[in-house]
């Protein structure tokens, strides 16, 4: 019943703060949010105490296709749970700090958004799985359209919309051709693992789940639909889709992929393994060519993604903890960089770099946790960045020397741009008007909390490994 | 977890007071007063050092303290250990870390005084400090990494630390991107141990070297010279010294304890620390002599025409630290470690002196406004030149014989060797007298109203001068080499971890060659005095200097930083920007929406059709991939 809960602090809330109208829908969100997260807690604790898969619900639903409603969550479930939920009360406490038009709508999109994200990591089904995958996209559709900001925001909103979304028919194709391979329709996730494929098969399938998975990670050559869409969306939104929505996929990649097609991975696994691990360059590349400090934090997103995506494709123990554990890093990471990005749009209304200058003198709280989110993007040690990298990387030099050499030129680019850029926003003499007070409050309790976590996971990150490693175990070692 | 006996106590203390010194700025950084933030942050660090004393005292003779705490990084058959192992290698070391460091710490309550981040300063120096222990501490080289990257985190952040002068930032900046690159080779030696080994724990590593040299001889070559790719960026070496000049941009303190005693010396350190794995790799080693020679030797002739006293002591680290490397890659790594020791103590108390005569002169740093300080400045004086006479290597203070022992083990290798370890000795006996008389001796060049303001500094800055001269003097006796019928005690002790070569020469020679570079540094002493204080010689001009090729050519240090800019920093930034307008924007945009305006279109004539779209999409999908499979297989 837990599992459903899950669903159902956000889903239920969503209604109530449409219902209650726009005075209490920032309270209401909040308490929602932090309910998820409490439950998701428990449950993990819950799990660590016995050791047991956390079952949720398993109802008939079309039996005629062979569809059930069914939810649980493992280790790997219960981290991506974590994950969701956390950047969900992230994302609503950086909310917090702006106005909003028709505000209770905006609340409770995202209230919805977290709902579906949440269903795709416990479905047990794999319709009910593409259901909730694609029910995301609603919600992400209407808060890019109605909140965005972009001179063409239609376009881009259509973009993202239409592309992620026939990515994922494709995934359809796959997924009804998996569930009807033996005649008889049966969706469940024990079925498809139960299935003996052709190679031929298997190669088809990892094409046209890849095909929709590279879109929503995403990386190159099928992420242009990202840096515009992360640029546009309002921060609390982008936070969303960089630390959840791309979980979705490098979640799905280690569910419905690795386990299901061996044969077609281990062809051509090394192949995407180096397209991602390409991708990392280029992202790091783009990053460094960008003067719009949200639209560089999109492409460090980006490579960081690409970096997962080339870990799973390892396909080894080692390599699917590292991409576990960067998953988790990347959706902190990534959340305090955008939200730096949200911080400084709100004393300038500007993501440009050049408009900012000696920031650091007025606002040295800010400046001091700006520079942990910003060490911890660029992997030092004793932040959790170094941790997933480190973990990634190694695994990558034993399975692939020029995915490793490609994904790891980053490190040096990445410290380039972060540098280049903290230099120029924060130091020197201010150069500028603005509103410079520090940060107060909900921020600075915000800020501080996503800069413990970095720090504590940098340090203690066992807890993750541990939490994942039946479900890596029960893959590998079957 | 492991039982936690005393043992796991003291040594886990002696990284964490520091830290707890780091975290307590926060609580208390801005409440309490200077003397008490400064009293507090060096209490951090000399409670630190005590203990450091009391591991010192507990080291089994023949081995080391293992201390295990937690697993840090845990996955399938991938563990790194957060682990410390405290051997006579790393317990000199953290003595030598906590115990400068204390004297700097109190030296800087002093230089520090009245600054407006005085309590972030010593915050920073605080968290230094912690990621120094953690460095030498560790057992496993990935815990060794962090620290490493960690004393690099806090050498941006004290080189940046006047943050609103811009080319002060700019520096701090060239300090870690430089030692990015480092890094990154260094990180890729270290996936290749544990591709190779399975493990990062020194201990294993050590165990198994020979078996991996035995299945394939060019893996542990790869890994070394990885490793000594990172020690360059680290220690100043060639290629990638350039950003240890510009680090001079942070407050003299931090010159004097991350510039020049510890944190420059982790290279050092890191190759005694793998001692195993570089005496199966011929190759670094003949590779590391020569980047080791080609650094000292290029670094001391830059030396020879810098004005500016900070300028001058950095060179000479990099000079000095270029002998330590070259003393290394022949395989004398007691005399490499020795060198190490007492550079620190006299490169500490140059820069300290340095930073006594900077505060002094309210500021003045170009050594062609200075002259006669001696009269004014008798402590800073004095300590001064025991340093001078330390470095330049005269008998008997500590430089003398921790150089000696380097030209000795280096003739045992090769005369030529030991030519050009003496030619760089000349060149230090050079610049640094050079500088020692146009501060401090000879006429005053400056303005009778400047002069009359110049001052002593404060006896708490003072003290720690005392302490290092004293230091810098007698640091030689703890390895009096058999020729003056010393035990070289600390080479004795350094037994367990590193294995000794054979590298002695008979004593006659030894005396021969002793004889020779005395005689040498003294004559070069006297014709310095000739030059700057007889005659008054004064360096030139800048103007003028930009007249004379070879002086400008070394003023401008070999032109180094032009060419990285030209060759590196502006292509790459060029680069990124092209891929922007011309791949991203011109292709991967145009292609993706072009699809799109497609598939509109065409659903458009094919709208007729049930499940038209799904079809043409698959369609648009599969032609995408080949043709992206098509520019892969072509790039």
């Amino acid at each position: 019943m837990g599992v459903l809960l899950t669903l159902l602090i956000p889903f239920i809330s969503a209604i109530l703060i449409l219902l209650a109208g726009k005075n209490t829908s920032q309270k209401l969100a909040v308490m929602s949010t932090a309910a998820s997260v409490v439950v998701t807690g428990i449950l993990t604790a819950m799990y660590f105490k016995d050791g047991a898969v956390i079952a949720g619900v398993d109802w008939p639903w079309v039996s005629s296709m062979g569809i059930r409603f069914h939810l649980e969550a493992d280790g790997v479930s219960l981290l991506l749970l974590l994950i969701s939920n956390v950047v969900a009360l992230i994302s609503i406490y950086v909310s917090l700090g702006d106005n909003y038009k028709n505000v209770h709508q905006y609340y409770a999109l995202i209230l919805m958004m977290q709902a579906f994200m949440n269903g795709v990591f416990v479905a047990q089904d794999l319709i009910l799985y593409y259901i909730f995958w694609e029910l995301v996209l609603i919600p992400a559709y209407f808060l890019l359209l109605g909140w965005g900001r972009h001179d063409k925001i239609r376009s881009v909103t259509l973009k993202f919309f239409l592309y992620t979304f026939l990515g994922s028919l494709l995934m359809l194709v796959g997924i009804i051709w998996l569930g009807s391979y033996n005649g008889t329709p049966d969706f469940s996730l024990n079925a498809i693992y139960g299935l003996s494929l052709t190679t031929n098969t298997q190669i088809a399938v990892f094409a046209a789940f890849m095909i929709a998975y590279a879109i929503k990670t995403p990386f190159f050559p099928f992420h242009s639909w990202m840096a515009d869409t992360y640029t546009a969306a309002p921060a609390p939104v982008t936070i969303l889709f960089s630390g959840v929505m791309s979980k979705m996929a490098l979640y799905s990649i280690f569910r419905f992929v690795l386990p299901v097609v061996p044969d077609a991975i281990a062809t051509y696994g090394p192949f995407v393994m180096q397209l991602a691990a390409f991708s990392v360059l280029y992202a790091s590349l783009m990053a460094l060519a960008q003067k719009d400090i949200k639209r560089m934090f999109a492409y460090v997103s980006m490579a960081h993604v690409g970096l997962i995506v080339a870990a799973l494709m390892i396909n080894n123990i080692e390599g699917v903890h590292g991409a576990l554990m960067f998953m988790a890093v990347h959706a902190i990471v990534t959340s305090g960089l955008f939200f730096t990005a949200q911080i400084l749009f709100r004393m300038k209304g500007t993501h440009d770099i050049y408009s900012f200058g000696g920031i650091r003198q007025y606002m040295p709280v800010f400046a001091g946790l700006y520079m942990v989110v910003l060490f911890a993007s660029i992997g030092l040690p004793l932040t959790n960045g170094f941790i997933g990298e480190f973990m990634i990387l190694t695994a990558l030099l034993k399975a692939n020397t020029l995915a490793m050499v490609l994904a790891s030129i980053s490190i040096v680019i990445g410290a380039v741009y972060m540098l280049l850029t903290y230099r120029k926003v924060m130091l020197g003499q201010d150069n500028t008007s603005g509103n410079f007070s520090d940060l107060q409050h909900n921020d600075k309790f915000l800020f501080l909390s996503i800069a413990f976590v970095i720090i504590f996971m940098g340090i203690y990150s066992t807890w993750i490994t541990q939490l994942c490693d039946n479900t890596v175990l029960n893959i590998f070692q079957p | 977890m492991a039982s936690f006996d005393t043992t796991h106590i003291i040594s886990l203390l002696v990284p964490l007071l520091p830290l707890a010194g780091f975290f307590g700025y926060f609580l208390y950084g801005d409440k309490l007063s200077e003397s008490k933030v400064g009293t507090l942050a060096s209490g951090w660090v000399i409670l630190s050092f005590l203990l450091s004393l009391v591991l010192f005292g507990q080291i089994p003779v023949d081995g080391a303290i293992q201390v295990n705490y937690f697993n840090w990084m845990q996955a399938g058959s991938f563990t790194v250990p957060f682990a410390f192992q405290i051997d006579q290698l790393s317990v000199i070391m953290m003595m030598l870390v906590t115990g400068v460091g204390s004297l700097i710490h109190i030296y800087s309550i002093g230089y520090m005084h009245g600054d407006n981040g005085f309590s972030r300063f010593f915050a920073y120096l605080n968290l230094f400090i912690f990621f120094m222990l953690l460095l030498v501490m560790a057992n496993n080289y990935v815990l060794m990494f962090a620290g490493w990257e960690g004393v690099g985190l806090c050498s941006y952040l004290l080189i940046g630390f006047w943050y609103k002068n811009p080319e002060y930032s700019a520096a701090a900046n060239k300090a870690f991107i430089v030692n990015r690159i480092g890094d990154l080779f260094m990180l890729y030696g270290l996936y290749m141990i544990f591709k190779h080994f399975g493990t990062f724990v020194y201990s294993d590593i050590n165990g198994m070297a020979q078996s991996v040299f035995n299945a394939d001889t060019a893996i542990i070559g790869i890994i070394t010279l990885l490793l000594f790719a990172g020690a360059t960026g680290k220690s100043a070496q060639i290629p990638l010294h350039t950003w240890l000049p510009d680090a001079m941009a942070g407050p003299t303190p931090v010159s004097a304890l991350i510039h020049a005693a510890t944190m420059v010396t982790a290279g050092i350190y890191l190759i005694i620390r793998s001692n195993v794995l570089f005496a199966l790799a011929p190759l670094t080693n003949e590779i590391i002599v020569i980047i080791g020679l080609a650094t000292t030797l290029v670094a001391g002739m830059i030396a020879l025409k810098q004005n500016d006293i900070k300028k001058v002591l950095a060179y000479s680290t990099v000079s000095q630290l270029g002998l330590m490397f070259f003393a290394l890659g022949v395989g004398a790594y007691a005399a490499a470690f020795f060198h190490l020791l007492t550079h620190a103590f006299f490169k500490a108390l140059l820069f300290l002196g340095a930073g006594s005569v900077i505060h002094g002169m309210h500021g003045e740093q170009d050594i062609r406004k200075m002259g006669g300080l001696s009269g004014k400045m008798k402590y800073t004086h004095i300590t001064f030149l025991i340093a001078v006479i330390a470095i330049i290597a005269l008998p008997p203070l500590s430089g003398f014989f921790s150089k000696d022992y380097i030209l000795a083990s280096v003739f045992g290798k090769s005369p030529v060797l030991w030519f050009f370890g003496a030619l760089s000795g000349l060149l230090t006996a050079f610049y640094m007298m050079r500088l020692y008389l146009l501060v401090f001796k000879g006429k005053s060049r400056m303005p009778e109203a400047d002069a009359a303001k110049i001052h002593e500094s404060p006896s708490v800055m003072l003290m720690p001068l005392y302490v290092l001269a004293g230091l810098s003097a007698l640091g030689g006796f703890m390895n009096i080499p058999s020729i003056f019928g010393g035990s070289q005690w600390l080479e004795n002790f350094l037994k367990p971890v590193v294995s000794l070569s054979e590298l002695h020469i008979d004593h006659g020679t030894e005396w021969i060659l002793m004889g020779i570079s005395t005689v040498l540094v003294l004559g070069i002493v006297f014709w310095t005095y000739n030059m700057y204080v007889k005659k008054n010689d004064v360096p030139e001009s800048d103007a003028v200097l930009a007249t004379m090729p070879f002086a400008n050519f070394l003023n401008r240090k070999f032109y180094f930083d032009e060419f990285y800019d030209a060759v590196f920093s502006q292509p790459l930034l060029k680069f990124s920007t092209f891929i922007q307008k011309w791949i991203e924007t011109s292709i991967v945009d145009k292609v993706t929406d072009s699809f799109g305006m497609l598939s509109f279109f065409l659903s458009g004539q094919v709208r007729k059709l049930q499940n038209g779209h799904i079809s043409f999409y698959l369609f648009a999908m599969v032609l995408g991939i080949l043709g992206i499979l098509t520019i892969f297989i072509l790039l």
